[in-house]
């Protein structure tokens, strides 16, 4: 499956942004980053589009923002999890679980 | 140990000291609102951030800075577009936050205003009552007026373009000259209103009809929600007899089922096809009488046959029909008045012993003939001063509300002083006075509301007289009226509210403090004004109330001319039944013998006509041998009745003799006339043995009676002739005629009724009974629209001097607070405390004393406004005047005692040092 352009969709974005701020604030570089390194860039994810990620979940309140210095002395725009975003991740992650189990368990009947 | 590391180690990697740091940083930057930078800039800067972080970090590995820009901004996408959408995003964001930001300092000033208020929870609660009940009471009587004078002809298009002929009636021959000679100037119809019977299904009830000419729903615009309108092919001699019915009718009494169509129901004495159902708005043109059914003109002879009561279509100057119409476009009012005078005096002219009605006839707007000519005046008036008292209502809650704010200001003067000393800025106590003023005013505003639907609620089942019922009007909340009032009331208090915020930025924070300023009140010139203003205004409410009262008393003990009391009466329509004369006679005569023998009924007889309703029949006549009279025939009211008629509603015989039994059919026609007739039509010659004719034959006087009230209890004596029921069977005994009953002692009205109506129905199981009940419940309903208008009066003036007595309370309990240190100081000097009360009583009466000349002075202005309405008691009556101005003086004396006594009970000590 590896280097397939998958089609994400906006939610399974929103997801893997919320998961990447979980363990704390970062700016959008380190977002970015973050998911591409985790995801060994298999799912090919365009910077813009994280970006537009972080600030449409800003408006809905699911992260905030301020402006802070970072490691290369640089300001940087830093977002982190607010509570209803906590939240909206931990339903994220159990929709998101349930689906792919349910396909997986489709896709591998009849192969064991 | 620390890593530099440019994110692309995994979480746990990230050293303790960094996350306090960012920390920190939220904590002190989500806490200073500092001026946030501009959307435009705060993206270019995080995007900046991110371009150069990326090609640093793909330099170190290995790629030329061009090489590695490039392949940042294809990481990116679309650079332009993303970065426009972010912008767009954040801009929403921000107006967002704005909005809630807004609502949030908004709910906190509120809080905070509540907060200050709870503390005064009686201040509070006379405040927004007073403004509630003045917009609740100012809309309630706005809607009545809307739906009486603005929108009078709900479901007619357009009812500006139409005209009546004013209150002039003309005839069916003089109706076609006019549709004619106008055709260029109005689209004419032609209309008549009667109460007729009307039978489906074996059950029966009277209707009020309409019986128009063909193009009636054309020229009015009236729709139907089901089936056709009635059309010209409909009033062509000959046409099959058909009917529209009105929606409430016909959801109320046929059943709402569209199965109705095409199947006949029975008026008076004729099957009709219902062929529509009309608009639920439409209802005719009479706001006071809505028309339950549409007749065609050309049906009518067939639902009434008879002569005297028929609509008789072929005689000239027989007068029954009005005419309404539309101007068509472009044609003023004057012009289409001048081309139907010329017709009118054409018709004159040519016909000029019986078109004389014709001769002066105005067009007036049909929606001011909506609420009846003769009964407009009344209507108007009654609205005008109902508006004037309400609108006094307002002023007086203003004015309230200015006295109780201002009183309450004086009372913060201190508080201010201190928050002054303290360095608030006077800014910052304008908001919070506004803020508080802005709480009473929406309580206010609230209660208003509330106590407007009540008010709607409860008059909607009001009668108004007549067919008029408040539930028959379209009553609406008009919300521009609500939106004024609560404007007014707002403007009011902000106002009042907001004085102290600048008296006390003027107060000298020093003075204040030691008490100097609080103990020497400056006793405004424009608060004794406020307070005088007050009570004048309470005693024009309670003046107005009173004389409404009194009217009422003095209507209530008008002779009728006939005894009430102790009155039965049940009404059978024998045409629903198909009788013809021949049964009819036999059925009243054995109908009347078998009610005799009811227990309990001391004496019984028929009638056409009851006294004090709407309807009456008409012919017009003359006195044989008398030279017809100057300009016109006149016309009198005729009434059929059997024998004894007079003993069973309590008239007198004056001179002559009752009829008696050989008074039948074939015998000489003979006739009782009332005193009224015999003043008017017998130039002082005994009227008795005299011959009067009414088409188409002639009669013997034989008896004279007393005169009773035969529409209205105001009306001055109507000249009558009664016929004997006997003689004249075939004209009246086919429509409705009613059994008049009288109980041997007080009570037996209502416990005969059930043996009327078996009696009744015993004679014949197939007639239909109407409208049994007693007299009394008739008399009610016909004194409803002077009982609703006081119970209005009432109301509002018990509302109204509730208002006054807190206002008067509350300013002079403010008035004795003011006087403490000097009361204190009195005390201790050894005035006795019982001295204290006169002078306290004595400096809050001479405020009354001028309010009440200023009240009295207003009264005699205004009052003259309501005369219509005072039945024999003048505007200027001097008991109302001097019992409320009394009144006023008592209550406002009591309310001054309470507040003396506790000056009278100050502690000298506290009082001084108190200020």
């Amino acid at each position: 499956m590896a280097g397939a352009n998958l089609d994400l969709l906006q939610g399974t974005l929103d997801v893997l942004v919320l998961k990447a701020l979980s363990w704390g604030a970062r700016h959008g570089y380190d977002v970015a980053s973050w998911i591409r390194d985790t995801t060994r860039d298999d799912l090919s994810i365009e910077d813009g589009a994280l970006y537009t990620s972080l600030h449409r979940m800003e408006k809905r309140g699911l992260v905030d923002s301020a402006w802070g210095l970072s490691e290369n002395n640089r300001k940087a725009k830093y977002y982190r999890l607010t509570e209803a975003g906590r939240r909206e991740l931990r339903q994220s992650v159990d929709r998101w679980s349930t689906y792919a189990n349910a396909v997986f368990r489709v896709l591998r009947a009849g192969i064991a | 140990m620390r890593m530099r590391c440019s994110g692309c180690c995994g979480p746990g990697s990230r050293s303790q000291a960094d996350i306090r740091r960012v920390a920190r940083m939220f904590r002190s930057i989500f806490r200073l609102s500092v001026r946030p930078p501009s959307v435009e800039q705060e993206v270019g800067a995080e995007l900046d951030f991110h371009f150069a972080t990326l090609v640093d970090a793909l330099k170190q590995q290995g790629l030329s800075e061009a090489a590695a820009r490039v392949v940042a901004e294809q990481r990116f996408g679309d650079v332009r577009r993303t970065k426009e959408e972010l912008m767009r995003i954040d801009r929403s964001r921000r107006e967002g936050e704005r909005r809630i930001e807004w609502w949030r300092e908004f709910a906190q000033d509120v809080r905070f205003a509540v907060r200050g208020l709870r503390r005064r929870p009686a201040f509070v609660a006379t405040v927004a009552l007073t403004l509630g009940l003045a917009i609740g009471v100012n809309s309630a009587v706005f809607s009545l007026v809307d739906a009486i004078l603005l929108r009078p002809l709900p479901g007619v298009l357009a009812p500006e373009e139409l005209v009546e002929f004013g209150n002039t009636t003309i005839s069916y021959p003089g109706y076609h000259n006019f549709v004619q000679d106008a055709a260029p100037v109005l689209d004419l119809a032609g209309f008549a209103q009667r109460t007729l019977g009307l039978a489906f299904e074996g059950r029966s009830q009277l209707v009020r009809s309409g019986i128009v000419s063909g193009n009636y729903f054309a020229v009015l615009g009236g729709r139907v929600s089901l089936g056709r309108p009635l059309g010209p092919a409909d009033d062509a001699p000959g046409a099959p007899p058909v009917v529209v019915v009105s929606n409430g009718f016909w959801a109320r009494f046929l059943g709402g089922d569209a199965r109705v169509l095409g199947r006949a129901i029975i008026v008076d004495a004729a099957p009709l096809v219902v062929v529509g159902i009309a608009d639920p708005a439409f209802r005719g043109t009479r706001l006071a009488e809505p028309l339950d059914l549409w007749i065609p003109m050309a049906a009518w002879p067939i639902v009434a046959p008879s002569q005297f009561i028929g609509l008789d279509l072929g005689r000239r100057g027989w007068t029954w029909m009005r005419a309404v119409g539309r101007l068509r476009p472009g044609v003023a009012r004057d012009r289409a008045e001048a081309v139907v005078a010329l017709s009118a005096r054409h018709q004159f002219e040519a016909f000029p012993k019986d078109e004389q009605e014709h001769r002066s006839i105005k067009l007036v707007p049909a929606t001011v003939t909506a609420t009846g000519l003769d009964g407009r005046q009344a209507v108007v008036g009654f609205l005008l001063v109902l508006m004037m008292l309400v609108t006094t209502v307002l002023l007086l809650a203003c004015v309230n509300v200015a006295t109780l704010l201002l009183a309450r200001a004086l009372e913060r003067d201190r508080e201010m002083g201190i928050r002054l000393a303290i360095g608030a800025g006077q800014g910052r106590l304008v908001r919070q006075l506004f803020n508080e003023s802005l709480v009473l005013a929406g309580l206010g505003a609230a209660v208003g509301i509330a106590i407007l639907f009540v008010a709607l609620r409860g008059m909607s089942g009001v009668n108004l007289g007549g067919e008029l019922t408040l539930a028959g009007l379209s009553l609406r909340v008009n919300g521009m009226v609500l939106l004024f009032t609560i404007g007014v009331t707002l403007v009011a208090s902000l106002g009042f509210g907001l004085a102290p915020a600048f008296r006390s930025s003027r107060v000298d924070p020093v003075r204040m403090l030691h008490g100097g300023a609080a103990g020497t009140p400056s006793r405004g010139r424009g608060r004794s004004l406020l307070l005088t203003l007050q009570l004048g205004l309470s005693l024009l409410l309670l003046i107005a109330a009173g004389l409404f009262g009194r009217g009422l008393q003095k209507a209530l003990s008008i002779d009728p001319g006939f005894t009430a009391d102790n009155l039965a009466m049940a009404s059978v329509n024998l045409g629903l039944a198909r009788y013809d004369p021949a049964r009819a006679t036999p059925f009243f005569s054995g109908a009347l013998t078998r009610v005799l023998q009811v227990p309990g009924v001391e004496s019984a007889a028929w009638t056409s006509a009851i006294p004090l309703t709407p309807d009456s029949d008409g012919e017009s006549y003359s006195v044989v041998g008398n030279p017809p009279t100057a300009d016109r025939r006149p016309i009198i009211e005729l009434a059929a009745v059997s024998p004894g008629f007079w003993r069973t509603i309590g008239m007198r015989i004056q001179r002559g003799r009752d009829f008696e039994d050989p008074d039948v059919e074939g015998a000489p026609h003979v006739v009782i006339i009332n005193e009224a007739m015999a003043a008017t039509a017998f130039r002082g010659q005994n009227p008795l043995g005299q011959r009067i004719a009414f088409s188409p034959d002639t009669a013997t006087v034989v008896g004279i009676v007393s005169t009773v009230k035969q529409h209205t209890l105001r009306e001055d004596p109507l000249p009558q002739v009664y016929i004997p029921l006997a003689q004249h069977v075939r004209d009246f005994g086919l429509s409705q005629m009613t059994l008049l009953v009288r109980g041997r002692k007080p009570g037996d009205d209502q416990r005969v009724l059930s043996g009327i109506s078996r009696t009744l129905q015993i004679s014949d199981p197939a007639i239909a009974v109407f409208s049994v009940g007693t007299y009394a419940d008739h008399f009610r309903n016909v004194l409803a629209p002077q009982r609703f208008g006081a119970l209005l009066f009432g109301a509002f003036s018990g509302l109204a001097l509730l208002v006054a007595v807190i206002g008067a309370y509350g300013v002079v309990d403010h008035l004795v607070a003011l006087r403490a240190r000097e009361l204190g100081i009195r005390i201790a000097l050894g005035a006795g405390r019982n001295s204290v009360i006169p002078l306290v009583l004595g400096g809050t009466l001479k405020y009354v004393a001028v309010g009440v000349a200023v009240g009295i002075l207003l009264a005699v202005l205004l009052t003259r406004l309501m005369a219509a309405f005072l039945y024999d008691v003048s505007p200027v009556d001097p008991t109302t005047f001097s019992l409320t101005a009394l009144g006023l003086l008592a209550v406002s004396a009591a309310a001054a005692y309470v507040p003396a006594r506790r000056a009278a009970r100050l502690d000298p000590l506290k009082a001084l040092r108190q200020e």
